[in-house]
Formats: structure tokens, C-alpha cells, sequence
């Protein structure tokens, strides 16, 4: 029974511990993923938006092709693409603010100091 | 000039026969994107094979390194899928591991980025798309597969507007998947080999480019993982569209 005090002395030093030396160790690599994650997501949203173009522009002009009234279908498809292009822009965006915090979480526990998967995992929704 | 020496930026992604195969006039040689792809699986396989040996229940090196990579897309799945999303959680699991392991191989010097091919990305994401499109035919049927594009709540006089807006923002999904990863890696190693191209040129000058490159090369590394996290999780994002189909 005397050995109760000790561990929870003990248990408040760790988390002392813990609070005072993560911002400092993680900072600079933090920094380069936050970059770098930042850039990719700005990067996702330019191609969202020229893979709807072209799909449609592209799928127009085959369809000109078959039907033989180039180019009407390729330009309504082009003008439908864009359309559709900045709906997955709107839709991307929407997205990254929830999956950008999961990821924030996620990518740092690929670091070798996580520490019990299974109580993380419980308590996500 | 530099082009004719064969330093080229863009050399690197040449496709070089290893071994000439030919079936009648269709060419099957085994190439280095083979051979690095094979050297992806081999890597996967050796990595969690080595990590599930031992099953301890105080995890060692290999075996934490293999359950970080586990617990972590089986999050993501479950984040973003649900429940009903793990069931397929062991494709989603392969396809992240190859990703991974083919950016990362590209990493290392005189060695080949098959994710740098838009083909290769294309034919990834094509079996994702063709995959999630027939999972949502068969678990709602194709009248409610193709209603799925309009909107619930759109009036009628809307709907040829659209839903060739949908169809065709549906159908740009593989696209913008293996672009995506295709121009990322690309450009990273087209970047990283033009500013290695200035080290020697600039002489003792060229430390500030080294001081870069290094730099680069950390970002690449980020990259590679990054992007493979999110062909992963746009699988997952997709998968959940198509379980529930909205």
C-alpha cells in the first residue's frame, strides 16, 4: 500500500515530461510535413479541376467522333467539364478540412514514439 | 550539350528493356519498371512477413514497424469507409503498400520510379475505379447506381444540366487520382536531378545548391509517403460513396 504514492508521483512526472518535450523535438519536422502537406493539398485542387475538363473535352470529342457532329458535343462537353471540374474543386476543399486534422493526428503516429494504438483507436468516432 | 551526354532531367524516366520478351509482335520485355515493382513487392512481402513472424505480444522492431503501418490505414479505413469499409480493407491495404514502397524504392540513388509513369498510376487507379463501380452495381443494382447521379432534391427541369455534371465529375475520379501521384513524383525527381545538375557546375558555389538538394530530398521523402496516403484515402472517400451511394 506505501507503494501507491510513488507511482503516482511518478505518473505525474511522465506527464510532465512528456508535455514539456514534445513541442520542441517535433517542430522542424513538423514544419517540413506541414509544407509540404499544404503544397500537395494545393496541388490536389488544380488537378481536380483540369481532370474534369478534360474528361469531358476528351469525352465530347469522342463522342463527335462516333456521331459525326464535331464539334458540338466536344464543346458542350468541355464547358460541362469545367462545371463539373469546379464541383470536385468545392467538394475537395469541403473534404481536406476534416481529412487534413485526421491526417495531422494520423501522420505522427508512423513516428516510433507512439504510444498505445488501441486507445487511440477506441475513441475515435 | 548536357542532353547528349545523357544527363538530361528527364533521362531518368526512360523505360530500358532488362530482358527482351517478345509474344508475336506484342513486347512483354521484363523492363526496369518490372524490375522495380518487383523489387516493391519483394520489399512489402519481406517487411510484413518479417514483422508477423514472431506475433509477440511486446512487439520488436520489425513487428511495431509493420503494426504502425497496419493500425494506421486501418484508422483511415475506418474513419473514412466505416465499418462496413474494412471488409476491404486488405486491397486497400496491398494497393497503400505498393504505392509506398515504389515511392520510396524511387528514392534511393540510380534507382527507377515506376509511380513516375502515368501509366502505371492510371492502371492503379483504373482497377480502383472499375473495382468501387462494380461493388456499387452490385450491392444497390444499376437503376439505382444510375440514379445515384442526381442529387436528391433537384428539380426535373434541372436534371439534364445535372446530371452530365456528375456523370462526368464520376468519370474524371481516375484521372485526377493517377495524375496526381504521376505529376508529383515526377516533378520531385525532375526538380531534385536540375538543381543536382547545378552542384559541380557552380564549383565551390555549389554548396548552396547541396544545402538544397538536401533539403529537397527530405521534402521528397515526405512526399512520397504523402501521396501514397492519399491515393489511399481517396480509395476510402470513394469506397464510402459507393457503400452508400449519395
Amino acid at each position: 500500500m506505501e507503494t501507491l504514492p510513488p507511482t503516482d508521483s511518478l505518473k505525474a512526472r511522465i506527464a510532465k515530461a512528456r508535455a514539456g518535450s514534445t513541442p520542441e523535438t517535433g517542430s522542424i519536422t513538423k514544419d517540413i510535413s506541414a509544407t509540404s502537406r499544404s503544397l500537395a493539398y494545393a496541388m490536389r485542387l488544380g488537378i481536380e479541376f483540369v481532370a474534369g475538363a478534360s474528361v469531358g473535352g476528351v469525352g465530347g470529342y469522342l463522342l463527335d467522333e462516333w456521331l459525326d457532329t464535331s464539334p458540338w458535343i466536344m464543346i458542350l462537353g468541355f464547358f460541362l467539364g469545367v462545371a463539373a471540374g469546379f464541383k470536385n474543386m468545392i467538394k475537395a476543399s469541403q473534404r481536406l478540412d476534416t481529412v487534413a486534422d485526421s491526417a495531422t493526428t494520423q501522420a505522427h503516429s508512423i513516428t516510433p514514439h507512439k504510444e498505445s494504438p488501441d486507445s487511440e483507436r477506441g475513441t475515435r468516432p | 550539350m548536357s542532353a547528349e551526354h545523357g544527363h538530361s532531367p528527364l533521362e531518368q524516366f526512360t523505360i530500358k528493356p532488362l530482358i527482351p520478351i517478345f509474344i508475336g509482335d506484342t513486347n512483354v520485355s521484363f523492363t526496369n519498371t518490372s524490375l522495380w515493382m518487383m523489387l516493391a513487392v519483394i520489399g512489402v512481402v519481406v517487411l510484413l512477413s518479417a514483422g508477423g513472424r514472431k506475433m509477440a505480444l511486446v512487439p520488436g522492431r520489425w513487428q511495431n514497424l509493420a503494426e504502425v503501418m497496419v493500425h494506421w490505414i486501418e484508422n483511415t479505413v475506418k474513419e473514412t469507409a466505416g465499418n462496413e469499409g474494412l471488409k476491404y480493407f486488405p486491397a486497400i491495404f496491398t494497393l497503400f503498400m505498393f504505392i509506398l514502397f515504389t515511392n520510396l524504392l524511387g528514392m534511393l540513388p540510380y534507382s527507377f520510379t515506376p509511380t513516375s509513369h502515368i501509366i502505371v498510376t492510371f492502371a492503379l487507379a483504373a482497377v480502383v475505379f472499375i473495382a468501387i463501380t462494380l461493388l456499387a452495381i452490385v450491392k444497390h443494382g444499376p437503376v439505382a447506381f444510375l440514379k445515384s447521379f442526381l442529387p436528391h432534391g433537384t428539380p426535373l427541369w434541372m436534371a439534364p444540366l445535372i446530371y452530365p455534371i456528375e456523370l462526368i465529375s464520376y468519370l474524371s475520379r481516375p484521372i485526377s487520382l493517377s495524375v496526381r501521384l504521376a505529376a508529383n513524383m515526377m516533378a520531385g525527381h525532375t526538380l531534385m536531378k536540375v538543381i543536382a545538375g547545378f552542384i559541380f557546375v557552380l564549383g565551390v558555389g555549389g554548396i548552396a545548391p547541396l544545402a538544397l538538394l538536401v533539403a529537397i530530398v527530405g521534402f521528397e521523402i515526405g512526399i512520397a509517403i504523402l501521396q501514397a496516403y492519399i491515393f489511399t484515402i481517396l480509395t476510402c472517400v470513394y469506397l464510402e460513396s459507393a457503400l452508400h451511394l449519395h
